[in-house]
């Protein structure tokens, strides 16, 4: 059962189910019942290596996996050698706005920036370094200067005049001040200049407010706002396929925000943007991007309020029509999650005793009635059908594991039946409260 | 003797009770049934009557004239009269269910067989069980049997016969009561409201010669003085007048009295909460004066000497008067606002009461709604009986429960579905004790039992196992051959700076990567941001680029980043160090 995992995996992934969280490293040993919507996502992610810009939309119920399915794709993305974001969408933070709320879901999405050996975030400054070391290269290459020379300040303008010869080809909009920009890192680097550095980092994630304070920090006569934010991100995704990385991808999680959105003006203008950004994707204005938004299903559906209420948005999201349940359609944009069923989690709790065992280097007396008994327990408890997801499943049942681990002799039964079942469902009466302005 | 046989008769009908609702018999609803009691012949028989299994066919009331109007009648219901003929022939007594209709035509059917077999006797027994089990009938019959027994009639009509022995009237109370007819109102069919207004009247008529003893009269001098004053202009000098003169007199005088009594039974009906009131003409002058206004007086005092009816008074009262419940409703409803159990007892006990009373299914329909947010089972059980006497009521349909009270009642739309298969079942088996026990089972959790397909969880097992190779091609794998596109930072260097090291020999490090290596071991696996940044000037490459590509490097193999950053410093793990060193 346990197959080839390794003692590591097994203690990462006991360890971080038990808290509640996926792991970080053996996730694939609990991907049980979602080969085909993997198999999709391998798919998108080697399409978007080849060129193609795609925009999914994840659909499902409270504790459907919507989450868990971005984890693994930031997992696998950056596997693959893709800079991923993974960002949510909240109050404050919009994909349109004009009053700063998509400025500052950009700087989320820069300060959240992952590469595979920098998976907590934070990557932007590996990522320009690693950028400027490669034009250091190819500088002393082309010219036949000793790679030890190349910083040195006689080889400076060369320096300046290759990266912006490098930006001037990857950037549409915006490029020149993206250019300075960057040479006034490179710029701080040489000259050991810190808050140079810093400066430079604060205005391309967008923390610059007023275009006074950039000028005099760094010299350019724009910053990033609302309406260039998204060339920005663009910009970025040619950078990082120039210097090596398969692509961009861009997850964001809580859609249900932007239903929030009490104005249905500010709300349409939202659904607008994402609407000029799955046109940017699909008719090839943009490469190797790779956009995700994870929601509910009233937020896709809902005709009031939801996606569906933007006719243009609704016309190109419509599910496949001859989609059955028995036959998915995983190619189109919308994926709709379907929770598990009682046997996908039957073999799920199966593998979780395993890894566990292996973990624990123990035997634990659980058979495979007592897993049914434990779940039949579960299933029929109040409130179970409204709010019971496989992380409290899983947590319930990795906590009976480790009583029974620690106390051999404890009653299962009596375990099992006092098991709880809790609402953790986030507090969406507010939605029911906004008044249509 | 024949008519000391009637009115012992009646006595013993009286004393026994007319109708014997007890609790038990209509608590069991699903088999309800009328004791009548009755005496025959000096005996007492007890005649049970029952609902039929199946509904009356209605049959809408009009004049009957003689047992051919049974032609007149459909199939179905010439088929139930058939049975209902016969049962009763064999002392087996149906509910009729308001459909008075084939009592009437079956009182014909008894006069046809005594015009052919003259027993008179016969007769008589068979319309008094009749008059009795079927209240409807009882004028009826008793008028058809007095064309055959003449003394009858005056019996039956004079109120001081009737209840000579029945209240062991006095002479002078006798002789007061038998100057009036029996009204012909419905109130005073019931026999018990009958005795309670001849009572309040002989009090009230007490109490008015009280008070006329200061004046030297009594009540029957001054009823005679205004019946007389109301003639005074009649001529009776004319000794052939004169028959005419006393027969106007006795007629005004029963009028006066027949206006007292009235009064005295409305205020009887008010007490009784019995809605319809005998239209009261206003009367004028010294009748007015002299009588009614001290009357009404008296008897505003005198009310409450009444007796407050009896059970299977309640029963008649209510099947008269089918809205009476109305006002027992609204106070079982301020008495027991939160306790269902309470509620819907008091509620069961008014519908025996109201076992006659064709609306019976408004009181459970009514009730069931305003219980459904206070108690779920009272409401349902109230309902099913809504529904059970919905079934033998031609006028009233099964209608559902408003969606507000559904909503309260039903948590799903399962529990929904259960009630309704109930409600189904009730319809076709009529059987309200299967449907009030079944209630409460739809509110009790059903465990769901998990299914297992074993062939499907080895299908699952088996799609998961093939998903995890594919991932781990993916996550174990090499991705830098097929997914990096240029030469990242640290490979792309002058490969002549590549060494051979003292590192696994499937990692290819350059000398400032192995330097790098070197200098964490020196300061014991940690080195300060601030350290490790003066190194990287010192060698002329960046800090992140330094650290990236060693991380880089040796993920595939460790599975994890090599060089961590923690709080200002970057640390190597021991544990991974000792991994990539040469085996």
């Amino acid at each position: 059962m346990t197959g080839n995992i390794i003692p590591k995996e097994a203690t990462s992934i006991i360890n971080s189910l038990i808290g509640g969280v996926v792991p970080r490293i053996g996730i694939q040993h609990i991907t049980v019942g979602r080969s085909e919507e993997i198999k999709a996502v391998l798919s998108a992610l080697e399409d978007v290596m080849n060129g193609q810009s795609l925009v999914k939309f994840w659909i499902g119920d409270f504790g459907s996996g919507k989450s868990f399915m971005l984890y693994l794709l930031s997992t696998l993305a950056q596997k693959q050698k893709f800079v991923v974001a993974n960002s949510s969408f909240t109050a404050e933070n919009r994909i349109y706005s004009n009053d700063w709320r998509s400025v500052a879901l950009y700087t989320s999405i820069m300060d959240g920036l992952t590469i595979q050996t920098k998976p907590e975030g934070g990557a932007l400054p590996t990522i320009l370094e690693k950028w400027i070391e490669q034009v250091l290269i190819s500088t002393s290459l082309n010219n036949h200067i000793p790679p030890l020379e190349i910083r040195s300040e006689r080889y400076h303008s060369l320096i300046q005049t290759n990266i912006i010869k490098t930006v001037n080809e990857i950037t549409d909009v915006g490029g020149f001040n993206f250019a300075t920009v960057i040479l006034k890192y490179y710029e701080g680097y040489i000259t050991e200049n810190d808050q140079l550095r810093r400066n430079a980092l604060r205005w391309l994630k967008g923390e610059y407010r007023t275009k006074t304070e950039a000028k005099q920090d760094l010299g350019v006569r724009d910053i990033i706002n609302d309406m260039t934010y998204y060339d920005m991100l663009k910009n970025f995704c040619k950078l990082f396929v120039s210097i090596g990385y398969s692509g961009f991808v861009l997850n964001f999680d809580e859609a249900i925000n932007l239903y929030k959105i009490s104005t249905s003006v500010i709300r349409d203008k939202n659904y607008e943007k994402i609407l000029s950004i799955y046109n940017d994707c699909y008719q090839g204005r943009v490469d190797n991007m790779f956009i995700n938004f994870a929601g509910t299903k009233e937020v896709l559906f809902n005709e009031r309020r939801g996606f569906f209420s933007y006719q243009a948005l609704k016309s190109r999201l419509e599910p496949n029509r001859y989609e059955t349940a028995l036959m998915k359609d995983y190619a189109q944009p919308v994926i709709v999650l379907q929770p598990l069923s009682h046997s996908e989690v039957f073999v799920l709790l199966m593998k979780l005793k395993s890894i566990f065992e292996l973990n624990y280097k123990t035997q634990i007396d659980f058979n495979d009635v007592d897993i049914k008994t434990f779940m039949e327990e579960l299933f029929n408890k109040p409130g179970a059908s409204e709010f019971l997801t496989p992380r409290e499943v899983i947590r319930d049942f990795l906590n009976i594991l480790n009583i029974i681990r620690q106390n051999p002799c404890v009653n299962k039964t009596e375990l099992i039946g006092e098991l709880i079942i809790r609402d953790k469902r986030p507090d969406d009466s507010i939605v029911n409260g906004i008044e249509e302005m | 003797m024949k008519q000391f046989y009637l009115y012992s008769r009646r006595k013993v009908i009286l004393n026994t009770g007319i109708v014997s609702s007890s609790r038990a018999t209509v608590l069991n609803l699903n088999q309800i049934k009328t004791e009548v009691i009755v005496c025959l012949n000096e005996k007492v028989t007890c005649c049970i009557m029952r609902y039929n299994k199946d509904k009356v066919p209605y049959w809408k009331y009009r004049p009957v004239l003689s047992h051919s109007d049974i032609n007149d009648a459909t199939s179905e219901q010439k088929e139930f009269y058939d049975f209902f003929k016969n049962s009763f022939l064999n002392d087996d007594y149906i509910e009729l269910e308001g459909n008075t209709i084939y009592s009437v035509i079956l009182v014909y059917y008894l006069l046809n067989e005594y015009s052919k077999n003259r027993s008179i006797k016969e007769l008589e027994n068979r319309l008094i069980i009749l008059s009795q089990c079927y209240p409807n009938t009882e004028i009826f019959a008793l008028e058809k049997l007095n064309g055959k027994h003449w003394n009858i009639f005056s019996i039956y009509w004079k109120i001081g016969d009737k209840l000579k022995y029945i209240i062991n009237l006095n002479k002078d109370e006798f002789e007061i009561l038998n100057l009036l007819y029996r009204p012909r109102g419905r109130f005073c069919e019931i026999e018990f409201c009958l005795i309670e207004v001849a009572k309040l009247f002989l009090l009230l008529i007490k109490e008015m010669d009280t008070s006329f003893i200061k004046k030297s009269t009594s009540f029957i001098q001054e009823m005679n003085l205004i019946a007389e004053l109301s003639i005074k202009d009649f001529d009776r000098s004319d000794p052939y007048l004169l028959d005419y003169y006393n027969s106007a007199l006795k007629d005004r005088k029963e009028r006066l009295y027949w206006k007292v009594i009235e009064l005295c039974e409305n205020k009887v009906r008010e007490k009784y909460g019995y809605r319809e009131m005998i239209d009261l003409k206003r009367q004028r002058g010294e009748f007015n004066s002299r009588i009614l206004r001290k009357a009404r007086s008296l008897l505003s005092k005198l009310i409450s000497t009444v007796k407050i009816p009896d059970e299977s008074t309640e029963v008649f009262l209510n099947a008269l008067d089918n809205t009476r419940w109305r006002l027992k409703i609204e106070e079982i409803k301020s008495t027991f606002p939160v306790n269902g159990d309470q509620f819907y007892d008091s509620v069961m006990s008014l519908a025996m009461l109201n076992i006659k009373n064709p609306s019976i299914c408004n009181i459970f329909y009514e009730t069931s709604i305003f219980i459904a947010s206070r108690n779920r089972l009272a409401s349902l059980r109230l309902y099913a009986h809504y529904i059970y006497f919905g079934q033998r009521s031609a006028v009233i349909k099964n209608r559902e429960f408003p969606k507000a009270a559904q909503e309260k009642l039903f948590d799903s739309v399962e529990q929904a579905l259960d009630f309704k298969k109930i409600v189904n079942e009730l319809v076709e088996s009529n059987g309200i004790d299967k449907a009030i026990e079944e209630i409460p089972q739809i509110y009790i959790p059903k465990r769901k039992s998990i299914l297992l397909d074993m062939s499907l969880i080895a299908e699952i097992e088996n799609q998961h196992k093939s998903t995890i190779g594919l991932l781990n091609e993916v996550l174990k794998g090499d991705g830098d051959s097929h997914f990096v596109r240029n030469d990242p930072i640290g490979r792309g260097e002058n490969k002549l700076n590549y060494l051979l090291t003292k590192y696994n020999d499937q990692f290819i490090l350059t000398n400032i990567q192995v330097e790098t290596l070197d200098f964490f071991v020196k300061s014991n696996f940690r080195l300060l941001n601030y350290d490790i940044e003066e190194y990287c000037k010192q060698k002329s490459t960046f800090k992140n680029t330094l650290i990236e590509s060693l991380n880089e490097l040796f993920y595939d193999f460790l599975g994890d980043v090599l060089i961590e950053e923690e709080e200002g410093e970057y640390v190597i793990n021991e544990e991974y160090y000792q991994r990539i060193l040469t085996k």
